[in-house]
């Protein structure tokens, strides 16, 4: 575990709390100043941005298509999801790509964070004090060492369809 | 009892097929009663499920199919004469299964209908003397080998009571499934006898007396091996074993020409009805087999030449064998040899049974019975000592198997067991003996029809088909790849081409795994007209050509239902009844051709009848009553527009809706399914001369070939069957033939007016503005995609157009299902993701195809302006005078032209202009509005006159406006109506005040002639 924590200093004494039974596993990444878990059973893979092709008329929040080895893959602006400031122009965005039910979709992230292993005594609802656009596409958080880990809600950050 | 379920699934897939091809034997049978080799073919079908499901343990439906092979039987017999009734009931039976075959698929019972009156049917329609030949029938399951498992064919042998009836029946019912496997039998000994033979041959110690045993019949010869590999090793044994194997082989032999003498019995007993010939020809059938095989065995065993015991294929399975006697020999220990030597007997009787009970007529010449199986027992026991006589020596002994009334049975009854003994003996002979099973096995299953063919989940040919779209896409990519960097060596090159090659034939390949005939379709149309024709007491004849015209199997799928219901159609509505048919000098039988084929990458079905043709009067009256159009546009429309409002929803012609069709739904649907995978359905009719349907679909849906284009530096797809033409506008034509009427543009393409859509201006491209297109326009050409959806066409403007390419269809994911103006995606060779377009969803985004009722097929010709559900409809907004603002519906416009002053001239005091090679009367609506004098506006030279085009059939009239000032896509309420000539009355548009022109009133009144040719009603309008 603690070799693994090379981009997320704040998480860096999370890993001392897996001594605890109910152990889950989050792949993390940092989207604005938000750091966000995902069932590490659901991350179908981590990519470098790629080149998108824009699907006209569709929800701004859809960045576009990419092609993932012969499958065609909608990627979701997580920023924009969120409700956040667009990120920098020239800071490229990293795909997570996440499977969710039957669907393989891919959100951008602004940076990827470690795999790291929580207990469920750190597990906690969601405070009211989230705001609330990412409220409600978060399950509940773990309490970290200076840092609360949002639990993204899969289902609900891809269902783009809805909010629009 | 307990079964796989994959037994019960394989019994149901084999009952289904078999079911289908009862159906079309019915047909058969009913235009040809009397042929025997049908209704044996029918028989066998019922047989064989019958047989299956009694292993299975399913009743009731054995029940019911054994009433229906009752009926058969005595139909077989000649005890019942064929009639409809007959094969109604047997139709019945067939549906009657396939329902309970369904119930069993979907709940694994039979469920609680026992379907009494069908059987009640059955058992009344058959004689009712006919019982004797019936309860031997009872008793006969199926010993075919059709039955899929190898098992259950031993234990049905096992538990039935074999009858000389039965051994007849198995005898008379040559299948190809039996032929093959006998002759794979009949291979099969020769190639195990040559093998010991061979073997024995190399053996030191071959006494003459074994050679006595040698010949003389296939049961022997793996005991006479054992026999000489005994003697080899042990000399005293010899003898006595020797004596036993003989003893046995007599016996055997003798039970076997009881056999067959039996069988003859049970012909001339069971048959008696029947003709002579029958019996007697399928006894000697039967007797040539015997005959054919045992000499097979025999010259094999002695190694004389003979043609039917195909020595090449004998040696090489014979090396094989050989060893694994060897081996065999060599395990086993001495006391086991007599127990070894009753199991190759027992299984070898089995293997000579299994080939007596089948058939092989192309095999023999035909002898006289008695003398072939005189001639069977001569050979077989005359060979031993004479070696080289095959020929006849046919006077000896006939009464030989006579004299042995009993041991028909035996055998039979004896035959399955081997395999359990054998199975439990010591290990060793166990090994054998399983291995020995398995050599038999295994060539049967190598060649036997069934297993030519394999059954392979269609998921899994998706899942191919998938990695197949992959791979062609790579392929592509590596292509340009190549192309991109020339000086790569020339072997890379090389084999990038052969990658290229191998791509195309296993994409290919692949494809043609997912096609079936579209006979799988067809094939139940016969049992459908018979039906109609049957109900509407008419007389029909249906042909078919083109029945091995392969399609995919989702769009067989896609095109069942439409095709089913196209034939019902013509059968029920199409073709009149004979009486009719004669008074209008056609033959009293109609004529149903469906025919399909192959042309450009697409099928071609044509559904062809000579019937009534449609009659287009009607259709108008209906279509009109129905509100589907309006008088007037009908008054319009041409004899092909008239035929084609068959294909609008909620049309239905029939006068007496029956209860084949006529329903009202129906060909709109047909049309919209027929579309949604991307075909196209059209019809030509000649009244009382009859009516032809094509459709048009492609190949396969999977990978479409599509135009790809450019606009806004992004690529599109347009799939290519919705690519009618390219255009380039250049230079003055941009100015001269693209009118444009508030950012609506439309181009004059030979005479018509075609809309234009600006692909960028549609999607909401970021590039785009106004003047980028403004710009466009004026600086050099633009390239116009015309494209045809719903029946309409229109131009969609794109910066570039490149070339076409085979892309394969993905769909898009669930956030961008809603997107109506993209079908999908795909991927490009560059590794790119395209947009494939959706032209129907962007005709209806730019309003260039009216969306009414949310349904694809309803094209704005059939929209009733003044009463459609969704009133929003496309408004030619003009100005007339200073301010009068007029609105009228576009559909009513022909076109819009602009003259010049000097352009119009007088006639007879009207004001015309010389268009299109004729005269266009001009009506100035201004002058007709203000109540000028005459509409006597003297025109400059240089005047540009606004000229709205209207059409009234075959002549068309000008209305002249002062300005064209939009055209607006919205309903038309029309709140105030003060009267006024040649107005509807007022509606809001663009909120403002605007009238609503009355075409047709202002025509009356100044055109009355106009109107001549049109219908009454129709003046009578307003």
């Amino acid at each position: 575990m603690q070799s693994e924590e090379t981009v997320m200093t704040s998480t860096e004494d999370s890993g001392r709390d897996s001594s605890t039974h109910l152990q889950a596993q989050f792949a993390t990444f940092l989207v604005g100043d938000l750091l966000f878990g995902v069932d590490v059973m659901q991350v179908q893979e981590i990519i470098r941005y790629q080149e998108m092709t824009p699907v006209p008329q569709s929800s701004p929040m859809i960045e576009g298509l990419i092609n993932l080895r012969g499958q065609i893959i909608t990627a979701i602006d997580m920023r924009r999801r969120l409700g956040l400031e667009e990120r920098d122009a020239d800071h490229l965005p990293m795909n997570v790509v996440v499977r969710h039910e039957d669907e393989v979709i891919s959100l951008l992230v602004d940076e990827i964070g470690d795999v790291l292993e929580v207990s469920a005594s750190q597990f906690e609802q969601t405070p009211d004090t989230i705001e609330a656009r990412s409220r409600e596409l978060v399950e509940g958080v773990y309490k970290l060492d200076g840092k609360l880990l949002l639990v993204l809600d899969c289902a609900r950050a891809t269902d783009v369809e809805v909010v629009e | 009892m307990s079964f796989d379920n994959e037994l019960i699934s394989e019994f149901i897939i084999e009952s289904l097929e078999g079911l289908d091809r009862l159906d079309e034997e019915l047909l058969k049978l009913e235009n040809n009663p009397t042929d025997t080799g049908t209704i044996n073919s029918i028989f066998r079908i019922v047989h064989t499920i019958k047989g299956t499901c009694g292993f299975l343990d399913f009743k009731i439906l054995e029940s019911i199919s054994h009433k229906g092979e009752n009926l058969l039987d005595s139909l077989r017999a000649g005890r019942v004469g064929f009639s409809t009734e007959i094969a109604t009931s047997l139709l019945n039976l067939g549906d009657a299964l396939r329902s309970i075959l369904g119930t069993i698929e979907e709940t694994g019972s039979e469920g609680d209908e026992l379907y009494e009156e069908l059987v009640n049917t059955l058992i009344a329609l058959n004689d009712p003397n006919a019982t004797p030949k019936e309860s031997a029938q009872e008793e006969q399951p199926a010993p075919q080998a059709e039955e899929p498992p190898q098992e259950e064919e031993t234990v049905q042998a096992a538990t039935q009571e074999s009858s000389p009836s039965e051994e007849h029946a198995t005898e008379e019912e040559p299948s190809p499934g039996v032929e093959e496997q006998s002759e794979e039998v009949n291979q099969l000994l020769a190639d195990i006898n040559k093998g010991l033979d061979k073997h024995r041959s190399g053996d030191a110690a071959v006494s003459p007396t074994e050679d006595s045993a040698d010949g003389e019949s296939s049961e022997d010869l793996l005991a006479n091996l054992f026999d000489g590999d005994a003697s080899a090793e042990e000399d005293t044994d010899e003898s006595s074993s020797e004596s036993q194997a003989d003893s046995t082989d007599i016996e055997q032999l003798l039970a076997q020409g009881q056999a067959e003498q039996a069988t003859q019995e049970g012909d001339s007993e069971n048959e008696s009805t029947e003709t002579e010939e029958t019996p007697l020809e399928a006894a000697s059938e039967e007797a040539d087999i015997t005959n054919h095989d045992l000499i097979a065995e025999v010259l094999g065993d002695s190694s004389i030449p003979w043609a039917g015991g195909e020595p090449e294929t004998a040696e090489e399975a014979s090396t094989p064998q050989e060893a694994q006697q060897k081996e065999v020999q060599e395990a086993k220990a001495e006391q086991e040899q007599e127990q070894e030597q009753e199991q190759e007997q027992e299984q070898e009787q089995e293997q000579e049974q299994e080939s007596l009970s089948s058939d092989e007529p192309g095999q023999q010449e035909s002898k006289p019975p008695s003398e072939e199986e005189t001639v069977t027992v001569e050979a077989k026991r005359e060979e031993p000592s004479q070696k080289e006589v095959v020929e006849p020596q046919a006077s000896a002994q006939p009464e030989t198997p006579a004299a042995q009334p009993t041991p028909t049975p035996e055998p039979k009854s004896t035959a399955p067991e081997p395999k359990s003994t054998a199975m439990s003996q010591s290990a060793p002979v166990d090994q054998a003996a399983q291995k020995l099973v398995k050599s038999e096995n295994a060539p049967l299953s190598k060649s036997s029809i069934a297993d030519s063919s394999l059954r392979v989940d269609v998921e899994l040919l998706d899942s191919l088909m998938n990695l197949v779209g992959e791979l062609v896409l790579a392929r592509n990519q590596i292509l340009q790849f190549t192309k991109m960097n020339s000086e790569t060596n020339a072997n890379f090159t090389n084999t990038c081409q052969r990658l290229n090659l191998i791509t195309s034939e296993l994409q290919e390949g692949v494809m043609k795994t997912r096609m079936q005939p579209i006979a799988n379709v067809w094939n139940k149309f016969p049992r459908i007209i018979r039906d109609i024709a049957r109900a509407c007491g008419k007389e029909i004849k249906l042909e078919m050509e083109g029945k091995d015209t392969d399609l995919d199997k989702t769009i067989l799928e896609a095109i069942k239902d439409p095709l089913t219901h196209i034939v019902r159609n013509a059968a029920d509505h199409g073709i009149e009844t004979p009486d009719v048919r004669e008074e209008n000098g056609k033959p009293r039988e109609g004529t149903l051709l469906l025919s399909a084929f192959h042309e450009g990458g697409h099928v071609i079905i044509e559904i062809v009848d000579n019937g009534a043709g449609l009659n287009t009067e009607r259709i108008k009256e209906k279509a009109i009553e129905k509100g589907v159009v309006s008088s007037e546009k009908a008054a319009r429309m041409s004899e092909q527009d008239l035929q084609r409002l068959i294909f609008a929803p909620g049309f239905s012609t029939a006068e007496q809706v029956t209860n084949i069709s006529g329903r009202g739904v129906g060909m709109d649907v047909v049309r919209s399914n027929i579309e949604k995978i991307g075909g196209s359905v059209d019809i030509q009719s000649q009244l009382g001369v009859g009516t032809t349907l094509k459709i048009k679909i492609p190949l396969t849906l999977a990978i479409v070939p599509a135009l790809m284009v450019s606009t806004a530096d992004q690529r599109f797809a347009i799939p290519q069957v919705s690519l009618l033409e390219l255009l380039r506008i250049e230079g003055d034509k941009i100015d001269t033939q693209i009118e444009e009427i508030h950012g609506s543009l439309f181009y004059r393409l030979r005479g018509d007016l075609l809309p234009l859509v600006y692909l960028s201006h549609e999607l909401q491209m970021e590039h785009y503005t106004r003047e980028d297109e403004q710009e466009k326009k004026k600086d050099r050409a633009i390239n116009v995609v015309v494209v045809k959806a719903d029946e309409k066409e229109f131009g969609l403007v794109v910066d570039v157009v490149h070339d076409t390419e085979e892309i394969v269809v993905k769909p898009l994911g669930r956030q961008l299902k809603n997107i109506e103006v993209f079908a999908g995606a795909t991927i490009l060779g560059d590794g790119k993701v395209a947009l494939i377009l959706d032209i129907l969803g962007i005709g209806k985004k730019a309003h260039v195809i009216n969306d009414v009722n949310d349904s694809s097929d309803h094209t704005d010709e059939l929209t009733d302006e003044e009463h459609g559900n969704d009133d929003r409809e496309s408004l030619l907004l003009v100005r007339i005078g200073e301010s009068q603002r007029l609105a009228i519906p576009l559909v009513k416009v022909d076109r819009l032209e602009e003259f010049t002053g000097s352009a119009i001239e007088q006639a007879s005091g009207r004001m015309v202009v010389q268009y299109r090679g004729g005269i266009l009367p001009l009506i100035n609506l201004s002058s007709f509005f203000n109540r000028e004098e005459k509409q006597q506006h003297i025109y400059a030279d240089d005047d540009l006159v606004n000229v709205i085009v209207f059409r009234c059939g075959e002549r068309a009239v000008g209305f002249i406006v002062g300005q064209i000032l939009d055209i607006v896509y919205e309903s038309l309420n029309i709140q105030y109506s003060q009267g006024k000539e040649g107005v509807l009355g007022s509606a809001v548009v663009q909120e403002k005040i605007t009238d609503v022109l009355d075409s047709n009133a202002v025509l009356q009144m100044l055109e009355p002639q106009l109107l001549e040719d049109t219908q009454s009603q129709h003046q009578g309008a307003q």
